[in-house]
């Protein structure tokens, strides 16, 4: 798997290529937690060309996301394939993730962030 | 005691050497001591009684004189030295006092009293000795004092005593003074008229000190010798035996460690032996155990630290040892896992032949193994299989299949008929050879539209024809050797035609030869049985049936051969509706997973399986998969896990089979997606997307493998 990375000012961009499987999980887990180390505190991940997720993809995201709470950051995610989307929902996933339809949108959320994030939208 | 310098003598002789002279001593200055005060005191006894006697003789004169004399002289009577002849004559005072003492001297020890002068009347009672002379000189200067001395006289001890005779009376004066063989006339009143001497024997008084002081010497020599007695028996006792015995056995030890050492420890020293008491020779004996004991010390020290060196050296080469075993072991792993991805695992490996129906199986006896099944096509209309056995086991073999399976496809590919290939192969393997390993090899050519088979066997075991009526029997003989052995082995073909709904078993020897916990082995017979049964069985469902009854018959027993099946069926299985099986064997690799959606996806297109239920698909197998890989087994070999996908009306199967740790993910607990994340063995989160996902999941054990099974309908 490829991530590409961006910055926005103070927000991190990361762009998946491929598939988050327990192969790649890994590579995904070290990225964030070097971020995170490097203090990082918004991050964006787009998934417009991520083919494939697997549960183990799902718990990288998930300690991301817990791990940015605890030090008081957010993570939005954007651009999900329809069934990347309904592995999401499946899981239960929709509900903890601010989800924006795309990339824009999820900017725009991390730098006013007052407005609620859009989940469906 | 048989030096004579006191540093040698033992601690007992010492003791009595101060003990005893002490008490010598002591005894001697009591004696003294003793007889000192017993002298006084004779002396003051005597001197009183002197004295006594003085004032009783001198009162005695004194009434004489100054009482009988006057009287004598009032009856006219005369006072005169010769008394005793002349009548009316009385004694003088002084002659009346010797008389008695005359009379007094007589007795055993009686005192002598003598009245005499520097001017004696009569002559004979002067001064006589240097007692008296000293005597009149001193009572001359103290008249009321005593002389007194002790002298011997006619060898006799006496107290000499004398006293001043004071002119007490005017008639004494008178007298004195009247006489006239008196050498003076001038006497006054209170005059030295002379001295009254007392002589008392002192003998007995002498005999009685000395005698005491004889039993006080007596008695402290005999305390003396009692003290040296009691002592030396003491000493011996309590003192020189024990540290005797305690010398000894310091000694001894000493002795018996010295012959221990590595090194003799001072040997010189340990003859000599100290001049001095028994507390001497025991601190030399200590110090030479000491000596030893330090020594010891040392030399386990030095000992400890070689042993700590060494204990290093053999840990380091331990952790060396380990750390090339794990690199080996990874490596054969790898090895192992490359091995098992040469052969064709996927079936059926020409899913748009419909001709003929195939599937193999392998199972190394090792991490390696040396069997090798093969098939590939060779043109359109035949197809080349083969099945061979290399002599031995492991990486050897594993190295020599690889080669001779090479050799073997490469060759037949190149279109030649069996018997050529096989001698063209047996050429190529034979000069090469130092190992001296040999192949079995069994080589056919089926024509799928024909049904012709050709075959050479070099050595193998002749597969089985399975007739579509059920007949079974061993195919033709061809003459032909093993592989590798002779470089001018000659082989030969063989030709059958194949019936629609025939089949063709092949296998080595690793089944036929397999053994039971009796040493019982399977044999050929039993296999005939199996394949009887399974007669009209598919040829996946065939080997499942062989290779189950193998393992069942072996169960408890390690596999001593490696086990290869290949089964073939010309044309498809009588009556029964085909469902379309995709079989693929995965090594327990998670890159597995992706190889496998490859696969899938290729299945779901040749069957219409939309892309999202594909998805879905691959998602759970993906799930189950990496469970099974990454938590499943307890070693770090490789694995089988093989999956099966099949189509029947609108629904796709998926069975996947391992043989990991036993786990049904069924009774895994739903995930709690408000707790915080644990890494959980099937991750609770994979077993949820898989049932929300799929319309069924089952699982079930069987024969130590686990089988999970999920369905999902795709189409009405």
């Amino acid at each position: 798997m490829d991530i590409i990375e961006d910055k926005q000012g103070a927000i991190v961009l990361l762009g998946l290529v491929g598939r988050l499987d327990s192969g790649t999980s890994p590579q995904m887990e070290e990225k964030v937690l070097g971020l995170l180390a490097g203090g990082a505190k918004q991050l964006v991940v787009n998934f417009a060309r991520l083919d494939y997720i697997s549960s183990a993809g799902l718990r990288v995201l998930l300690m991301a996301a817990k791990k940015l709470k605890a030090s008081g950051g957010v993570i939005a995610l954007c651009a999900l394939k329809p069934h990347i989307r309904e592995v999401f929902d499946i899981a239960g996933f929709t509900a903890m993730f601010p989800i924006h339809e795309s990339e824009a949108l999820a900017l725009r959320s991390l730098t006013n962030m007052d407005a609620p994030w859009d989940a469906r939208g | 005691m048989r030096r004579l310098d006191f540093q040698s003598w033992s601690i007992g002789a010492k003791l009595i050497a101060l003990t005893v002279p002490l008490i010598a001593l002591a005894t001697m200055v009591a004696a003294g001591l003793i007889y000192q005060h017993d002298v006084t005191k004779v002396n003051d006894k005597l001197e009183h009684r002197a004295r006594s006697l003085q004032h009783q003789i001198m009162a005695d004169r004194a009434y004489y004189a100054s009482v009988v004399v006057p009287k004598i002289k009032e009856l006219e009577g005369t006072i005169g030295v010769d008394y005793k002849e002349v009548h009316g004559r009385f004694p003088l005072p002084a002659t009346f006092v010797r008389e008695v003492s005359e009379i007094t001297k007589k007795l055993a020890n009686g005192y002598t009293v003598n009245l005499l002068s520097p001017w004696p009347i009569n002559k004979d009672k002067g001064v006589r000795d240097d007692f008296h002379r000293d005597a009149f000189a001193y009572l001359t200067a103290n008249p009321k004092g005593q002389f007194i001395r002790n002298e011997v006289l006619q060898d006799r001890k006496v107290m000499r005593y004398m006293a001043a005779d004071i002119a007490a009376a005017q008639s004494c004066v008178n007298c004195h003074n009247a006489h006239a063989q008196s050498p003076r006339h001038d006497f006054k009143l209170n005059d030295l008229m002379g001295g009254l001497e007392i002589i008392i024997p002192m003998d007995q008084y002498v005999d009685e000190t000395r005698r005491d002081l004889f039993a006080t010497v007596s008695g402290g020599v005999g305390l003396c010798l009692l003290v040296l007695g009691i002592m030396a028996l003491g000493t011996n006792r309590t003192v020189r035996r024990p540290l005797k015995a305690l010398a000894g056995r310091m000694a001894a030890f000493v002795a018996k460690e010295d012959a221990k050492f590595m090194r003799p420890w001072a040997p010189a020293q340990a003859a000599k032996t100290p001049i001095g008491d028994e507390a001497t020779h025991i601190t030399a004996t200590f110090e030479r155990m000491q000596g030893v004991i330090v020594t010891q010390q040392n030399e386990l020290r030095e000992a400890n630290q070689n042993l700590e060196q060494r204990v290093i050296e053999r840990t380091d080469e331990l952790r060396r040892t380990m750390e090339e075993k794990e690199r080996i072991g990874s490596e054969l792993r790898i090895a192992s896992d490359i091995q098992r991805s040469i052969l064709p695992r996927t079936f059926p490996p020409f899913p748009h032949r419909q001709e003929f129906e195939l599937y193999a199986e392998t199972i190394p006896a090792r991490e390696m193994g040396g069997d090798f099944y093969d098939f590939f096509l060779i043109d359109d209309e035949r197809l080349g299989f083969v099945i061979a056995d290399v002599s031995g086991k492991g990486v050897p073999a594993a190295i020599f299949m690889a080669v001779s399976r090479t050799l073997v496809k490469a060759t037949a590919l190149t279109g030649v008929g069996p018997d050529e290939c096989l001698q063209q192969v047996n050429r190529l393997l034979c000069p090469d050879n130092d190992a001296a390993m040999f192949v079995t090899v069994f080589y056919g050519i089926l024509n799928a539209h024909t049904g012709m088979l050709e075959y050479s066997n070099g050595g193998h075991n002749i597969p089985y024809h399975l007739g579509r009526d059920g007949r079974i029997a061993m195919l033709e003989k061809s003459a032909g050797m093993a592989l590798g052995i002779a470089d001018e082995a000659r082989f030969e073909t063989k030709r059958l035609t194949l019936q629609h709904g025939d089949a063709l078993f092949l296998y080595t020897d690793g089944v036929t030869e397999a053994m039971d916990s009796g040493d019982c082995m399977f044999t050929e017979q039993r296999l005939e049985e199996v394949l009887q049964r399974s007669h009209s069985a598919t040829p996946a469902e065939q080997i499942h049936g062989v290779v189950g009854e193998v393992r069942q018959f072996s169960a408890g027993t390690a596999q001593s051969d490696d086990i290869t099946v290949l089964a073939l069926r010309f044309g498809k299985a009588s009556g029964a509706v085909r469902e379309d099986r995709l079989s693929v064997t995965l090594t327990n690799q998670l890159t597995e997973i992706e190889r496998l959606s490859v696969i899938v996806d290729e299945f779901g297109g040749r069957h219409g399986i939309p892309p999202k239920v594909l998805f879905e698909v691959n998602m759970s197998l993906d799930e189950v998969l990496t469970n099974i890989i990454s938590y499943g087994y307890a070693d770090a070999l490789s694995h089988d896990i093989i999956v099966r996908l099949s189509c029947l009306e609108g629904t796709v199967s998926v069975e996947v089979e391992d043989d990991a740790r036993a786990f049904n993910p069924l009774t895994a607990p739903e995930p709690d997606l408000t707790k915080p994340l644990e890494e959980r063995p099937i991750g609770g989160l994979g077993v949820h997307l898989i049932k929300t996902m799929m319309d069924a999941l089952e699982y079930r054990r069987e024969r130590d493998r686990n089988i999970l099974t999920f369905r999902k309908k795709f189409a009405a």
